[in-house]
């Protein structure tokens, strides 16, 4: 019941015409028995004639041309009504999809990264589409063809009421073993249509995996496999739906024979209080001509089950994610300046785990503004995930990250991160000029800074080379670009918020040393002073931070301090340093010559 | 090449065609036989049907008069009979209807998905794949009622129209003209409301695609959108987005209602016009029977025909869904094996290019007459600016590109003249993108070889020093993934996809920055693993760090669309040329 209540409540603001549609679906059914009722007349006054008291048989066909303008009037105004109905309801149900789904949209947006690693996009996709619109389905054309067959079925029993209460009785008394029979399908087929949703929810996720990674499909040429894989999706939904539809055809007789046989008690019970006298012959002929008014509604009630069954199942996933509650989340008073922090970060002993998965140990550093932290550590050390706490994408799980002093879980979030501009690893670039993927995180920015931004990360010389410069598309994810061309467009585009804080996530990994080296110039400037956070494996690109810091495979530091204070230490850094220069430098060292392989 | 975004609507070519329904026809006379089974079963049931209300009449004007219950009883166990006749005929009918319904969408969504398999990265990269997904899942979907029981009832209604048709003229023919009468003025009306329909419902179809596409992006790359803050800015995107499929659709509801709306008008125009004909004009005028007969036959003539009228309107729907579908199956795949193309056989690993000019869109060369020769076995390292072409070579010789002059061989052999799965089966690929399924670890490693037993799993990650941190996690080989690789980090992912290229026993390896986000330790180890691997095999590595290069064969460094520079290390060295400065330039004095 709680999820007719649900969507009900997100009919918000579109309340009155849903009403005034349904009402009108109503009178509009009610007025099914108009028609009939003028050809009757005409029938019977017209045509036949009828006794003017004395016994005479009097015809009245100058009645005709009123009669019938009369039905045409009537039908006229009724189908027009149902028109404007159709339009009402779904103007009703397009408003709620659109709140409803901007709604789905922006609690999409505010769940945190721990949600996203656990759900499936295509399950997520399948909630914002095909699971909405099984929703506004229902609301619009299950309701009104339910209401229908209601108001139908219940004109006509009080109609038969009228007439004989007891035989109309007997009829009624049916309706209790239709709905049993209802309801034991509900409980079998409830499971077969979350089933039917599930499967189709893979084959999307399915599809959509290989979509993207089409290039490897290709790599490996398993363009067979990946086939004969989505087969067995593609065979599991077409089961799925079979499975369902089967078990709907196993109710399907028992429920019909509920309906249909209201016709044959008619007959029956209505023949038998005929015999007996309860009922005259004339009685039971408007029985007989109203059974359709009874039997159909029952029937249409059952197909419609089908749809309720598939819309409980949608709706509720629909709800799962519309109730989702995202673990970072906006402090009461947020935390918000007029102007951008200074940027003075500081990690008091933070400990992180993701789950019982302890990632960070201890972790303690201290960076004023304008100051540059390089972060060294092997592969998995949780070099990305430090990266991560600073603009609150988890929350700690003991000390605490600091920025400018104040904890980051009191700040306003959008404030916060709008704050930091973050290279990460794994670029993604959405479908969409090269120029709005630059200007991402300020819509308004002039032509002129894009390309000031784009200059900066050494981007502007291969944009210009591109078929439509600044304006060309880039494929989703960036395809079609190299990763270092990517990693450059993903610098701007962090640069270009002009952060207090910026990281950069191993972002000049793909990029050569030389164009590595002319960025680090031109991010020296003033105008891109700001503190720094620098996650790379090269030597040349964290040698000039002012703290280096270096990190365990468990996730705990290894090594902390300047390059020159490293290098003495002779530790990881230093292996490292000698590593990335073997063979030149003077002093070979045993770990270099190793490398030399060979 | 015109590429699109989640805010362009993708245009249609092609004009509405009878050829689409040509294609569709084919997936639908696959079943003809069952179809025809379930038409006759609807047949019958309708004769079913049509015994009851004789049956009624009988007890009504006999049986119940008479006061004979024994008859009264007859009467009704045989309409018992006959309605669960017509009960169970309908459920047999809907079993094989369902069926060839499931069929019909799991062979279309079968040849959509093959197709896209062979279809090039230009047309995975030049439209968001939501559009791409939208096609594969929803629109095969929509399309699957209509094509099965669409067309059942359609011939059902036809069938239905013409017996009515033949009873009513039997009983009277000027009436019957009256009540044909309308027809022109209906089919007038469909003409005139279906090119708004079809319009409006390709609008529906393409703003439907637009949001689908935005949503998967939207979700793809939420963290970036966090990142930026930019929730706000996005919402409102997707608000104009849903605004737009809302105006659309509601553009769509008012045409498609038009129809069954002029069905209603004219029927009852029609029935009026009975009326009036018979009893006003005729002489004689027609008996009470007859217009009671006639005008029953009227609404059972138009009955159909508004069920008709139904089904054309959700075909004109269908048709736009159908239209990308095909559209998709239709699209060229410009990479294909050539009609007489040969397996390439067991390959030495000798590569050549000749004079080799290739460009991604027309007029912008990336690279320009390139030869080369490498010998099987050597190991060859690409260098060089970004952008400059080095991803481009070894796309080439994976033939994910056709040249646009020239040739490369492997072995002597013309790549374009083999078959593209005996060439790419034979070379192991590292992509710049860890691209890691969801599924297990193993699952992921084992993907280019699908008989590899753990130990060879356990094996090729030894090799690339991946099996510690496999180990440590909670199932190890076994433990499940998430979309994309989930927690695992950058470097994780590298390593993967690394041991998967590895695990492939490939005769050419071609490593695109394999190891960038590895760091220097975890890496030199991975080299000693992987020198014995290499032995033997050959190799293309693109890497900036120098110590991957400078042990390779050859250096070639590539800029100015083609190689500069080729030589080994200490060649290069001595040559004081490009990759001399490049190397200088990564030193760094203590």
């Amino acid at each position: 019941m709680y999820t007719y209540k649900w969507v009900w409540q997100n009919f918000k603001g579109y309340h009155g015409r849903y009403i005034t549609a349904l009402v009108m679906q109503i009178v509009i059914s009610a007025m099914v028995v108009v028609t009939p009722s003028i050809t009757g007349r005409i029938i019977d006054r017209v045509v036949v004639g009828v006794d003017n008291g004395s016994g005479v048989i009097e015809r009245h066909p100058e009645e005709l041309v009123t009669l019938i303008l009369l039905m045409i009037a009537v039908h006229y105004f009724r189908m027009g009504a149902s028109y404007l109905m159709i339009v009402l309801f779904e103007q009703a149900a397009q408003g709620m999809k659109v709140s409803l789904r901007t709604y789905l949209y922006e609690k999409l947006q505010s769940l945190d990264m721990s949600y996203y690693s656990k759900s499936r996009s295509g399950d997520l996709m399948t909630r914002l589409t095909g699971d909405l619109d099984m929703v506004r389905h229902f609301s619009t054309n299950v309701i009104r063809m339910l209401t229908n067959a209601v108001v139908i079925y219940v004109a006509a029993i009080i109609y038969l009421f009228t007439i004989n209460w007891k035989f109309t009785l007997i009829l009624v008394l049916t309706s209790p073993l239709f709905m049993i029979a209802r309801n034991r399908f509900s409980k079998t087929a409830r499971p077969l249509f979350r089933a039917t949703r599930d499967r189709l929810t893979e084959l999307n996720g399915f599809a959509q995996e290989n979509i993207e990674s089409n290039r490897v499909v290709k790599a490996f040429a398993k363009e067979e496999y990946e086939c004969e894989r989505f087969d067995k999706f593609n065979v599991a939904f077409r089961d799925a739906n079979l499975k369902a539809t089967f078990t709907w055809l196993k109710f399907y007789p028992l429920m019909e024979t509920f309906s249909q046989s209201l016709g044959i008690l008619i007959t029956f019970f209505g023949g038998l209080f005929c015999i007996w006298g309860d009922l005259s012959i004339g009685q039971l002929a408007i029985y007989l001509s109203l059974s359709w008014a009874i039997s159909n509604p029952m029937s249409t009630i059952g197909m419609l089950l089908n749809d309720f069954e598939r819309f409980l199942t949608s709706a509720n996933k629909v709800m799962e994610l519309y109730y989702a509650n995202s673990s970072i989340v906006n402090p009461k008073d947020p935390y918000k300046k007029d102007e951008k922090p200074a940027g003075r970060i500081d990690f008091d002993h933070v400990t992180f785990a993701y789950d019982s998965n302890v990632v960070l140990r201890d972790i303690d550093f201290h960076l004023k503004p304008g100051e540059t932290l390089a972060i060294m550590g092997p592969t998995g050390s949780g070099k990305t995930t430090i990266a991560s706490l600073i603009g609150r994408f988890f929350d700690v799980k003991e000390g605490s990250v600091k920025i400018d002093g104040v904890d980051v879980r009191k700040y306003d979030l959008a404030y916060l991160r709008s704050n930091i501009g973050m290279a990460t690893q794994d670029v993604f670039l959405f479908s969409e000029t090269v120029d709005s993927n630059i200007a991402y995180g300020d819509e308004d920015l002039p032509e002129e800074d894009v390309k000031k931004f784009a200059v900066a990360a050494d981007a502007d010389s291969f944009i210009r080379k591109m078929p439509d410069g600044y304006s060309t598309i880039v494929g989703e994810r960036g395809i079609g670009l190299s990763g270092g061309q990517r990693q450059r467009i993903a610098l701007a585009r962090a640069l270009a918020v002009r952060p207090s804080i910026l990281i950069l996530d191993d972002t000049t990994s793909a990029v050569d040393v030389e164009t590595e080296q002319y960025i680090w110039n031109q991010l020296a400037k003033d105008e891109f002073k700001c503190t720094r956070i620098v996650i790379a494996n090269r030597v040349s690109s964290v040698r000039d931070a002012d703290q280096i810091l270096i990190l365990n495979a468990d996730g705990s530091i290894r090594e902390t301090g300047s390059h020159d204070e490293l290098m003495e230490k002779k530790g990881y850094y230093y292996e490292t340093f000698m590593l990335q220069n073997e063979g030149i430098m003077s002093g070979v060292t045993e770990a270099a010559s190793e490398g030399g392989a060979d | 090449m015109a590429r699109n975004k989640f805010d362009i609507d993708e245009t249609l070519e092609t004009p509405f065609s009878l050829k689409h329904l040509v294609r569709a026809s084919a997936y639908i006379l696959k079943h003809k036989w069952r179809m025809l089974l379930a038409l006759a079963l609807s047949a019958l049931a309708s004769i079913a049907s049509l015994i009851n209300p004789r049956l009624t009449k009988y007890a009504v004007d006999v049986a119940i008069p008479g006061k004979d219950i024994k008859m009264l009883v007859i009467v009704s166990v045989l309409l018992l009979v006959s309605m669960s006749a017509t009960i169970w005929l309908n459920v047999l009918r809907s079993r094989i209807m369902a069926r060839v319904a499931q069929t019909i969408i799991y062979e279309i969504r079968t040849d959509l998905f093959k197709h896209l398999q062979y279809l090039s990265f230009d047309y995975y990269d030049s439209r968001p794949h939501g559009k791409i997904l939208v096609r594969v899942v929803q629109y095969v979907n929509n399309v699957s009622d209509i094509l099965s029981n669409g067309i059942l009832n359609f011939f059902i209604d036809i069938i239905n129209i013409v017996f009515i048709a033949v009873f009513m003229f039997l009983t009277d023919v000027t009436l019957s003209f009256v009540i044909v009468a309308g027809l022109p003025f209906f089919i007038g009306i469909v003409v005139f409301l279906t090119p708004a329909t079809r319009k409006a419902w390709q609008k529906v179809s393409n703003k439907n695609s637009n949001i689908n596409a935005y949503v998967a992006e939207s979700i793809n790359g939420m963290k970036v959108t966090q990142i930026f803050a930019r929730e706000e800015l996005n919402a409102g995107i997707f608000r104009r987005l849903s605004e737009e499929y809302r105006k659309v659709w509601m553009m769509q509801v008012y045409p498609s209602n038009g129809v069954w709306l002029s069905v209603e008008c004219i029927s009852i125009l029609i029935t009026a016009a009975i009326y009036l004909t018979g009893i006003r004009w005729m002489v004689p005028a027609v008996s009470y029977g007859t217009l009671v007969a006639m005008t029953s036959y009227a609404g059972r003539f138009w009955g159909p025909i508004s069920n008709l009228a139904n089904i054309y309107n959700s075909f004109i729907n269908s048709i736009a869904y159908l239209e990308r579908i095909f559209e998709t199956i239709d699209e060229p795949i410009t990479i294909h094996d050539e009609t007489n193309a040969e397996e390439l056989p067991d390959i030495q690993g000798r590569v050549t290019f000749e004079d080799v000019t290739f460009a991604y869109e027309k007029g912008h060369n990336v690279l320009e007459h390139v030869s080369f020769d490498v010998n099987p076995g050597e190991r060859v390292a690409l260098v060089g600016p970004t952008g400059a072409g080095k991803s481009t070579i070894v796309n080439l010789i994976s033939r994910f590109y056709d040249l646009t002059g020239g040739r490369v061989l492997i072995d002597g052999h013309d790549i374009s003249k083999v078959t593209i799965h005996s060439l790419r089966a034979q070379m192991g690929i590292m992509l710049q993108d860890s691209i890691i399924f969801s599924g297990t670890i193993a699952d992921n490693l084992s993907y280019g070889r699908l008989d590899a037993t753990e130990e060879d799993m356990k094996k090729a990650c030894d090799i690339v020093r991946a099996s510690e941190f496999i180990e440590a996690m909670e199932d190890g080989y076994h433990t499940e993934l998430y979309e994309r690789g989930g927690r695992l980090s950058q470097g994780q992912k590298q390593l993967i996809s690394f041991a998967r290229t590895i695990l492939s026993d490939p005769r050419i390896l071609i490593l695109d920055e394999a190891t960038s986000s590895i760091d220097t330790q975890t890496e030199k180890m991975l080299q000693i693993g992987i020198n014995n691997m290499l032995k033997g095999r050959t190799s293309f590595i693109i890497a900036h760090r120098l110590s991957t290069i400078k042990s390779c064969d050859r250096i070639m460094y590539i800029a100015d669309k083609g190689i500069a520079e080729s030589g080994t290390h200490d060649e290069l060295m001595a040559k004081k040329g490009k990759y001399y400065e490049l190397y200088m330039s990564q030193l760094i004095k203590k």
